[in-house]
């Protein structure tokens, strides 16, 4: 089975979450997880791949851009139409506070490359919105049993 | 093989690009307003259709062709939709194609009008006059796609 955790974009707090799902914990800055903020891999659309759960599962980070939820409805309907189970691929969204302008410092970062932006991203979320990530992961892990 | 067209609403040029892909409507001749409206989806859609992929029908070869509206995501959602299916280990399978760079204003302004604000009567007339000047661009798409669906399928 794949996991993908999507938001509008791959590398800020949907790699949070993604490392959070696999490890229970990520370093104290989120800015030390590899590809945080890192807006060349998120600015090709793939998914970033984030590791393994200890059930074999692969776990994805993709940004979708604004619209999230279209995104997942898309994914999910490709998952049918390629002849794969929905249990094959889960998607799970993932939405803070402020996300909506994360693409946009992405499209900064790259005209004025500088590790402070992705620092600043970190901190913000560091500081508000661990507490709902952290609740998302969990409340997905609970509807799923993946625990 | 799966082939997506995909364009802003999925009612317009993937709706006619599909239909020139399927044979539905000849790449020879410019299409009259009632035979673009008597295809399948076109300018019949709505907010709940964005992101949804819409079968269309089967090609000659066995290809399924499907439409899907992304908004303004641009070639991003292809490369969403492909690293998907790499990861689902069926890279092979899809071409996502994307027919926003063969649409021009007229078809912007007048789907817009009629699908968005939901003036028909005010849009389509617009839509009708910039699908046909964007036709024979399409019948290029489609020619190029069917290629590469053709050399795909070999490989």
């Amino acid at each position: 089975m794949k996991v993908f955790f999507i938001g509008t974009t791959g590398v800020h707090h949907t790699l949070i979450a993604a490392n959070l799902y696999i490890k229970n914990d990520i370093p104290r800055n989120p800015a030390d997880i590899p590809d945080f903020a890192d807006q060349q891999k998120d600015h090709y659309g793939k998914p970033i791949y984030v590791g393994r759960d200890d059930k074999g599962n692969d776990v994805y980070s993709l940004g979708t851009g604004k619209d999230v939820i279209m995104a997942k409805k898309s994914i999910e309907e490709l998952v049918a139409v390629l002849g794969f189970y929905p249990h094959d691929l889960l998607v799970k969204p993932i939405k803070v506070k402020g996300d909506i302008f994360f693409p946009f410092i992405n499209k900064v970062s790259s005209v004025f490359p500088s590790r402070s932006i992705g620092r600043a991203v970190a901190r913000y979320l560091t500081a508000t919105q661990m507490d709902s990530i952290t609740g998302q992961v969990d409340g997905f892990k609970d509807h799923y049993q993946l625990h | 093989m799966k082939i997506i067209y995909h364009c802003f609403g999925g009612s317009h040029s993937s709706v006619l690009a599909a239909a020139l892909h399927l044979g539905f409507i000849s790449k020879d001749k410019l299409p009259t307003a009632s035979e673009l409206m008597a295809l399948p989806y076109f300018d019949k859609t709505n907010n709940d259709d964005f992101g949804s992929i819409r079968l269309v029908g089967n090609d000659e070869y066995g290809n399924q062709v499907y439409v899907l509206g992304k908004k303004s995501m641009g070639n991003r959602y292809a490369a969403m939709l492909e690293g998907v299916a790499e990861i689902l280990g069926a890279r092979d399978q899809l071409l996502a194609v994307n027919c926003m760079n063969r649409v021009n204003w007229f078809m912007k302004v007048g789907g817009f009008t009629s699908r968005r604000i939901g003036a028909v009567s005010l849009g389509r007339p617009v839509l009708e006059k910039g699908t046909q000047d964007a036709f024979f661009k399409l019948v290029n798409l489609v020619e190029i796609t069917r290629f590469k669906a053709l050399a795909g399928s070999r490989v």
